[in-house]
This record gives structure tokens, sequence and C-alpha cells, in this order.
């Protein structure tokens, strides 16, 4: 294995300007294809030069993937929309203020301004050994090398893993599941609309992916339907640093309130499993009742059911129940 | 006829940044922008182990590639280069530029391609297969001094490069120790504090990573190697030695430099396998550092743990303390490896009177990349080992930590200083900073506040450090390559003024800042100067930047410079006008007799005249050049004090810098604005340690920090506004009474940082924490270590 890296393989660039002509392309190259959207997690792959595809589709010539507009009563957001047009959009931030907070807090400026919602949900977990290009189960191999007895394992699972013990490193995706939100995907054969939730895929049900994404799939956009538009939301994400760090563990929480009763409720974490997690035991315990300290503590203790720590990550137990804690509150003390 | 304009004086004025227009631009020339016709490229193949005999090379793969021009492997590269000079007056182990028989670094180079371009180079380096037999990997330089698991270089058992090196009371020149009277303060303390601390290491990443083009014209047998590095003049005399070329061969340049802090003074491996692969080949080649190589192959900082013993009475008189320092130096010793940690003991008294003090150096070789200089290199790790140990003391007695320090500092009426550990402290006024610090940051109304804070459960801590450092590096004895600097001022025949300077600019901004003082000196204005450095075939002689030296040294050797010229111009202005050279004065572009400035010539005519001396007066020479060296008598020692307020988070351990508090004394300043620059990024590293900095190897010996996602540096989110102030200090040491300002803001921040955290967890019962405050590691302090 070399130990520089740097400067990137040759491969084929294809620059198309429609949706018909990137799926063609797809289609075409398959699984020898890399789509390319704000380069972020791409370029370091490739110059890494730990994936090596064939051809690369930039869809940064595609206008149509970029529009944010209302529709059926909610809102439908182009994926190469870039994470600072999501965060800085007057719809998104006056009615689903979760997702804007979420993706205001990706990154970096720069990397907010280059990086889509599209590529920001599709990305790779950021496992070291696996982008290191070791042959893990993730890369066709038969050993997880993050948990292993001597295994550096700070930023793993503690909830759901399977074998491999990467999380999901997205900022954006618990926000998008918390709001019930929707992924349109194209390919050649037609079109399907997926569950947020059911667009994250574990180990458990396929090790290779962390997407329902397949060769020749394309997200072409996210939809939010109005069903939160406008609820108390409460977005944190905590990490080493202040800025340009991914989540050791982060919490999207949208909540209907009245008069201090709690009507429905949607707590999801990231950063602790393999998938974006809903916590449905958590919000349970909230459902119903009326808000106050202890019935925050009650989601947090049901947030941290069944978890098993990894040599090195425990603290994200009680992180992970921090965070419910606050996010039941909603932001007050 | 009108007046002539009034120009301002500007020394003392915040003048902005000259070379700041075309940096932001885009319009800077950096090596990588450097191309020649023919250049090929060059990739370094590199161990991926930490420790291992190198059993066979097989490049044949890689030579079979279309445009791989040649391929050289440690061994071939041994018949053509020396070994890594190593100037220090320590014993050095045998350092090969290209590793021949034994690699000990992951990122020890192992094979050089030279390519048709950067890409091609890269492939033919990821297709040379090296075999080699593992050895054990020295991680834990404490380990490492059982000769356990195994010992780097045979010449120095148990791993000891140098040491152990005792220094203060009771060390006499030959090294004798007579321990008396230190254990005499120890045994008559009331109260003795000990703490083992660690200053991990650090990666200096400059955003410009390093990089070389060296070109050897066969026809004139001449080198020119342009190198992203602090100090061409000293690159230059290494490069000639080592290729077996003239200093008069070799032409060394820097062009724009995009940062350093320390890490490009040294002289690399790359830049002497660069030359010597030209010269060989009679090809331009060129190499520029990666992101991740640079994690590698550029030298790291810091990398020291100290074990502080400080004794006291109650009263917070300090009477003695010890430190014994164990400096985990990595794999070799570059230029100035085994000096740094020197200027920790150097260091120990901080700005105290302390009675006695001992400090004990022991150096240790790992299995890692070398050590050296990082801004502050050997002063930032003193601060922080004397201030934490002051710190735990004002804890232990229950003293208020600014209190503790008043108690024990040296007295302004006490300088010139001689400290126990053999520093000459020039100049200081300790309390002064200390107050004005108090002030500006409130410090009765912060501790009220942070009370008041923890009585609604925050965790809020303050802490305060003081520091003093060493800057204006020389004098000659005590660098390798000598301590002066060097300028040359000329006045054109245009009344221009062009000058040269053997600092090395690469953020400092003395374009802004010499021209400043020049103008002020001659009377003309700022945009008529040009300041030139850089290039060993502009500047003649020089020595470099680093050390805080720019101002310190290199102002006083300009300034020195441009008097010379300005008694030469004075007598040929006293020709043209009939007067006394000493009744003239240079004010507002003319120089004219006292008092009476319509009377006089412009700068331009006298200029003219000296150029086309019709008639020269008696006794001239003609023109209006000249030069100067200075030596500095001796080091500078700036100082100040810093206060940090912080708060943690108690559910997830994060910590917030709410209020930087830095008041530095550097002597006086040309330019307020560039200080306050310099200081802001000197606090930027300085917190960025404490908070986020560290480069971690695995107990395999492998870099677990190798790219910018693993080791993090600080960002602009990460700080709160910086409150900044001074007091001015002179030095004596130099005609412009300024001490130097590039590290200083390195050295204060750090310690105090860490003792506001420790302020803000006392109530858990912690004493120290090791840096870096980690989330994970404080949120375990907060809840018992139980997670």
């Amino acid at each position: 294995m070399a130990v520089i890296r740097d400067m990137m393989p040759a491969f084929e660039l294809f620059q198309p300007t429609t949706t018909d002509e990137a799926l063609g392309l797809l289609d075409e190259y398959r699984e020898r294809a890399w789509v390319l959207a704000g380069g972020l997690d791409s370029f370091d792959w490739l110059k890494d030069r730990v994936k090596r595809p064939a051809a690369v589709v930039d869809l940064g010539g595609v206008e149509a993937l970029r529009a944010i507009r209302p529709a059926g009563g909610g809102l439908e957001i182009g994926a190469m929309a870039t994470l600072r047009e999501v965060s800085r959009s007057p719809d998104v931030r006056e009615r689903y203020a979760l997702l804007a907070d979420a993706a205001e807090i990706v990154a970096s400026p720069q990397i907010r301004n280059q990086g889509t919602l599209g590529g920001n949900l599709a990305q790779d977990t950021r496992c070291w050994y696996y982008r290191d290009g070791w042959n893990c189960y993730r890369a066709g191999g038969t050993i997880c090398y993050a948990d292993t007895p001597t295994a550096m394992n700070r930023e793993h699972c503690i909830l759901g893993a399977s074998r491999c013990v990467a999380v999901n490193p997205s900022d954006t995706a618990p926000a998008l599941v918390a709001l019930d939100g929707e992924l349109e995907i194209h390919s050649s054969g037609g079109t399907r609309v997926v569950a947020a939730e059911d667009f994250f895929v574990g180990p458990d049900v396929d090790i290779m992916r962390m997407t329902v994404l397949e060769p020749g799939d394309l997200l072409t956009a996210v939809r939010l339907p109005d069903t939160w538009a406008g609820a108390r939301f409460y977005f944190e994400k905590s990490r080493d640093r202040q800025v340009w760090d991914f989540a050791l563990a982060a919490v999207a929480s949208a909540a209907k309130i009245t008069n201090g009763t709690v009507e429905d409720i949607r707590i999801v974490v990231n950063g602790v499993a393999p998938t974006p997690l809903r916590l449905r035991a958590s919000e349970d315990a909230v459902r119903g009742r009326q808000l106050n300290d202890e019935v925050a503590a009650r989601a947090g203790e049901a947030a941290v059911q069944g978890v098993r720590p990894l040599n090195h990550n425990g603290f994200k137990v009680a992180l992970l129940r921090n965070l419910v804690m606050r996010a039941v509150r909603g932001g007050e003390a | 006829m009108t007046a002539p304009a009034v120009l301002p004086k500007l020394v003392g004025q915040r003048v902005r940044r000259r070379e700041d227009p075309r940096l932001i631009q885009g319009r800077g020339t950096y090596v990588d922008d450097v191309t020649i016709a023919g250049l090929q490229h060059l990739a370094f193949k590199r161990s991926d182990i930490p420790h291992g005999r190198i059993l066979s090379i097989d490049t044949s793969a890689a030579e079979a590639l279309d445009g791989v021009e040649a391929i050289f492997t440690g061994a071939q590269i041994a018949e053509f280069l020396g070994p890594m000079p190593v100037p220090t007056p320590f014993p050095a182990p045998e350092h090969r530029a290209v590793a021949a028989d034994v690699v000990r670094y992951v990122g020890d180079p192992v094979a050089v391609v030279v390519a048709r371009d950067r890409y091609l180079a890269r492939d033919a380096a990821d297709a040379i297969t090296v075999d080699c037999e593992p050895l054990p990997a020295v991680v834990d330089p404490e380990a490492a001094l059982s000769g356990q698991p195994a010992v780097l270089h045979a010449d120095f058992p148990n791993n000891v490069a140098v040491g152990p090196l005792p220094a203060g009371t009771g060390v006499g020149r030959g090294g004798q120790v007579d321990d008396s009277a230190v254990d005499g303060a120890f045994a008559e303390a009331e109260v003795v504090v000990s703490q083992r601390m660690v200053n991990q290491r650090l990666a200096p990443t400059a955003i410009e990573p390093r990089g070389v083009v060296a070109h050897f014209e066969p026809g004139k047998e001449t080198l020119t190697i342009w190198s992203s590095t602090q100090n061409p003049h000293i690159l230059r005399t290494h490069v000639a030695a080592l290729t077996g070329l003239g200093q008069d061969q070799v032409r060394a340049i820097a062009p724009e430099v995009g940062g350093g802090f320390g890490a490009k003074i040294n002289i690399y491996g790359e830049d002497l396998v660069a030359a010597a692969v030209s010269k060989r080949l009679g090809l331009p080649v060129k190499w520029v550092e990666d992101r991740s190589e640079a994690f590698l192959a550029t030298i790291h900082g810091r990398g020291i743990i100290g074990y502080v013993d400080i004794a006291a009475r109650r009263d917070g008189r300090v009477l003695g303390l010890k430190l014994r320092l164990v400096a985990d130096i990595g794999a070799y010793n570059m230029l100035l490896t085994a000096v740094v940690p020197t200027q920790t003991m150097r260091m120990a008294n901080g700005t105290y009177a302390f009675p006695v003090v001992r400090a004990t150096l022991t150096e240790v070789f790992t299995n890692k990349t070398p050590t050296d200089a990082y801004r502050g290199a050997g002063r930032p790790e003193a601060a922080y080992f004397v201030e934490r140990a002051m710190d735990m003391l004002a804890r232990e007695i229950g003293m208020d930590p600014a209190e503790l320090r008043r108690r024990n500092f040296i007295q302004p009426h006490q300088f010139p200083y001689k400290t126990q550990v053999g520093a000459l402290y020039d100049s200081g006024d300790y309390e002064k900073a200390l107050d004005r610090a108090l002030e500006k940051a409130g410090w009765e109304q912060l501790k009220a506040e942070r009370d008041a804070a923890r009585a609604d459960g925050r965790l809020v801590g303050l802490g305060l450090s003081m520091y003093v450092e060493i800057c204006g590096l020389g004098p000659s004895a005590r660098l390798p390559n000598g301590g002066w600097e060097y300028s040359q001022v000329t006045v054109e025949r245009d009344g221009r003024i062009s000058a040269t300077t053997g600092v090395s600019p690469h953020g400092q901004g003395n374009e802004t800042t010499f021209a400043q003082m020049l103008a002020d000196q001659f009377g003309v204005p700022l945009e008529h100067i040009r300041i030139h450095h850089g290039d060993t075939a502009v500047v003649k002689q020089g020595i470099g930047t680093f050390g805080s030296r720019s101002q310190a040294v290199g102002g006083a050797a300009l300034h020195l410079a441009g008097g010379k010229v300005k008694t030469k111009m004075a007598k040929f202005a006293a020709a043209l006008l009939e007067a006394h050279e000493g009744d003239l004065v240079f004010e507002n572009g003319r120089i004219a007799v006292a008092g009476a400035p319509a009377a006089g010539k412009t700068f331009a005519e006298v200029a003219a005249y000296a150029h086309r001396p019709v008639k020269l007066p008696a006794g001239l020479e003609p023109g209006l050049s000249e030069e100067a060296f200075f030596e500095p008598p001796n080091n500078t020692y700036p100082f100040g004090c810093h206060i940090a307020l912080l708060e943690v988070d108690r559910d997830t351990g994060e910590p917030r810098l709410l209020r930087m508090v830095a008041v530095d004394d550097a002597g006086n300043l040309i330019n307020p604005l560039i200080v306050e620059g310099q200081i802001h990024g000197g606090l930027t590293q300085g917190i960025g340690q404490a908070l986020v900095e560290e480069v971690v190897y695995g107990d395999d010996g492998q870099p677990l920090t190798g790219s910018l996602m693993d080791y993090a540096i600080p960002r602009a989110t990460d700080f709160p506004r910086f409150e900044l102030d001074n007091t001015v200090t002179p030095t004596p040491v130099n005609p412009l009474g300024a001490k130097g300002v590039g590290e200083a803001g390195t050295i204060g921040s750090t310690p105090c940082i860490v003792s506001a955290a420790v302020d803000a967890l006392g109530g858990f019962g912690v004493r120290h924490i090791d840096m870096l405050l980690r989330p994970e590691k404080l949120w375990r302090i907060i809840h018992g270590g139980n997670a």
C-alpha cells in the first residue's frame, strides 16, 4: 500500500447537461461509473487511489437538478442544490429549519458552497480502515478491522452494527428522516420514490452499500412533505472541533407541542449506527406526555437501551443519552 | 512654488501590508509555479513500515513505464550524494537523504523516480516493490531508554541521542553536578507540587507544503535551486557542500513561501536529492510535496515530556524548580533537532527569580518523523511546564494565580538578569504586563462571573499564564551558520531606494516594515522603496528568517546600512548646497538646510548628482550603495501575559473558549498592525495545541494522523475575538529597541488554555489535564472516568 497518494489516477470524464444524458452514461458504465456531485467525498477516494472508476459522470452541468421549489404542499429540493443553497433558502428556513440547521453545520463554508444535498446524503462512511483501502467486509473482504482488540474505533458504532461497525456520517440525513422526507431516484428503467428512512442501508442488508442506490441509479431530488412544516425543531451535532468535523453523535428532532404536551415527535440520531436511526422507543416515551425533565430523561434512557460500545467509544453512550434529552427539551435548559 | 507635501512618519503606524494585494489576488509566484523547458518531476517511494531492514527493491515495473527518465534507490543515490548535514554540536548518526539499508520511520524515502510528469512519477513510485524485514518499532520514548524493543542506531545505546544533560544550580562548566542547593531548597519547602506533563507532537502544517526546483546547467556549471525555504543562504551553503560545488556556483531562491513556522528552516533530503539528481542528469527537476506526504516527510514540532517539581512556602514564595525532560526526537537528527529541546532547558526560569533551578534533558530516538523547530521551538514547551506548575501550585496553596506570579517575578531593576540556567535576560517589566492583562480582562470581575456561572451549574474556568522567550537569534556563538544579519541599501539614480535583506520573509511583512523604516530614515514616500529578499544572487549574504529575528537582527542591519548611505548622501548634498552636512535634514522628499526647506534639493536631484558627480567632492566615491552586517551581542527576551476564559459543556465535554486576552511586550514596534497579525497567528497555533492538534502514532509506529481529516488545525470559529494590548520595554541589544514577535502568541497561550480547563473542572478533583483537551477526555473527567 502506498503511503503517499494525493494524485488521481486517470479516468474518463463526462460532463452531461441533462438528466437523461447522465442516466445514459450511468447505464452504459454501470459499476465502473462514479457519480460526481460536489466532489468532496469523491476526490478523496480518487486521490487516495482506493476507488478507481473507469468513468466519472460530473453532474455539475445538469442545471435541472439544482432547483428548490414548492411541490404538493411541501418542498422539492434538487439533489444538486448546494448545502449553502439549502440552508439559505427562505422556503427551507421558514418551514423546515431543521434541514437548514443541519445543512448549515456541515463541514466548513467552502465545503457548503461546493457540497450538495444529494452528495451529503449519499456519502460513504468515514471508517479509516475502509477508506485507507483495507480489504474489510465493506470492501468485499472477510474482516472488520475496526472491531478488533487493537482497533481505533472511537468514532464507530454503538448501535445496530452487523459485522461492519462504520457509521453514517451525514448531517442532513437524520434531519431528512425526522421530517419524513422522500427521495426520488431515476434510472434508465424508470423512477422510484423511497422514504428517507428506507433510503439508508445497514450492513445487515448490504454490507457494501450505504444507501439503496445501485449502479445505474441517480438520486435526483429530495421531497419534504408538509407533515412537519413549522414544527418545533432541534438539531445538535457533537464533534471534536467546532468546524470541519464529522459528528461523534448528532440528533435531529421535530416535535408538535400543544400547551406543553407533546402531540407527536420524531427523534433521529446519526453518527452512532450504520444508518441514521429513528429512536421509536424514545419517541414513545415522550408522545402524549407533558414536557418535563423527567420525560426527557426517560427518552434519553430509552435511546441507549441495547447499546454495544466498542473498546474506545463508550463515551458515545452518554453523548447519545444527553443529546436525546436536549432534543426532547428542545434547547430549553 | 508650492510647499512640498509633508510626509507622515511611518514607524509605529498601522501601515497595511504591501505584500497582501498580490498574495490575495493569486499573483504570487510559489515554487510550484516555477517551470523550465524540459522539466522532470520527482516522486519519492517511502517506507510504509516504521522500522525495517531493506532486503531488496524491485524497480523493473516502474522503469518499464513510458516517460520514466530514471529511478534511483538509496544505495544508488549514496554514490553521488553524501550524508545529510547535521551542524549542531551534538553527535549524530549518519543520515542518508534516501535510506540505503534500514528504514526508520513511516515516510523514510527508499527510492526516487524521475519522470515526465508528476502523475507518471507517482504511478511509477507506486509500481516499485520494496521487500523489507520488519524490525520492532520504537514508539514510546521513555520505554525506548531501556533499549527496548529495539535500538535505532547502533552507536547510540538505549536510543539516547543526547544526555542526560544537566543545567542550572549546582551544575559546573564541565557538567559536574552538585545537588546540595537544590536538595536544600526542596527540604526547606512547605509544599512541593510534582507533575508529569506531555507536550505532544504537532505538525507545522504551512498552507504551502514544501517544494523544490533544481536546475543544473552543465554548460555554465551552475546550479539554481528554488525552494520553499526560510533561509536560502543556509540552503545554498549545504547544497553546494553536498553536490561538490562551490558557493559561487549555486544560487538559491526562496520565491513566495506560503508559511514555514520553523519547519522550513531545516535542510531537507528532498532538496539535496533534487540538486544532486539535476546535476547527475543535467536536467531540471521539480518535487512538490503532497499534503499527506507533508505529515510524514516534514519535521514535527514539540514532542517532549516534562517532569516538573516545584518547591514553595505557603506564602507563595517559590524556593526551587526541577524540570526533567525527555524529548521524543524521532528517527534522525535534522538541522536543529538536538538544539530545540535545549531551549526548553534554557527557559526553565520563566519570568521568575527562582532561587534554585535544575533542568535535565534526555533526547531519545524513536521510529517517527524527526522533530525540529516549530513556532517557538523549545520555548512554548518551557512556558507550558513552568506555567502549568505555577498554576498547580496556586491551586495547591489556594492563592490567586496572578498573585503567586507577582510574588516571584524577576524585578525590573535586576535586568540584565542572569538566570539559574544560563540565559541572560536583556530587559523586562513583568508586573507591568501582568497588571495590564488583569486590567484588560477585568480579572476580579471575571472571577466573580466565573463563580456566578458555577453557582448556576456551568463549568467555567479562568486561566492565566506569563511567558518570556528567546528572540532575535543569534548571536553567532549560538548558531552553526552565524547569527548576524546583512542588508544593502541603494539609492538609485532616480532617487528611488532598493534595499536587500538577508532575512527571507514568508508572512512576516518585512517588505512593509523595512520600507517604513527607510521611508522615515530618508524622508521619502513608502512607494519609492522596494525591499528585495530571498535570492542569493540578489542578496549577497544572509542567514534567514527564524527565531523572531527579522526585525531585531535584520531590521538592525537595514538600519545600519541605511545610515551609511544617508551619511554619504549628505556629503553629496552638502557639496551641491554649499552647506555643512551636519546642518542638513532629510524630509518630505528633499534634502535641505534645517529651517530653510525651500532652499534645498530634491532627493532625486542629489541622487542623480551622486551617480554623475561632476565634480566629485573630495574624498568620496561615486554612487550611493552601502551594506552592513549586524551581529547582536545577545538575544532579546520578549514577554507577556495571557488570560483565557473557557467553558466546558457538562453533557458533551466540548470546551468553548469564551475570552482570550493577550498582552505582549516586544519592545518598540515598527508596525502595530503587523504585530497584531503575528500575535493572532501565534495565538491560533498555541490554542490549537491545547484544543485540537496532535500528531498520533499507534503502538505499532504507524502514524494515525496522516491527513487534514485526522490532524485537526484550528479554524476561525474555534475562537472568540482576541483582545490584545501591549506594553513597551525596549531592548538594549539592538539600535531599534525591537525584540521580535513572531512566536510570542504561540508561547503564552497554550498553558493558559489548559489552566482554564483545569479551573473549570477543578470541582471534579482534577489537578492537571494533558493536552489536547478533547471533549471525550473532559467528559470522562466530569463523569469520574465512567461512561
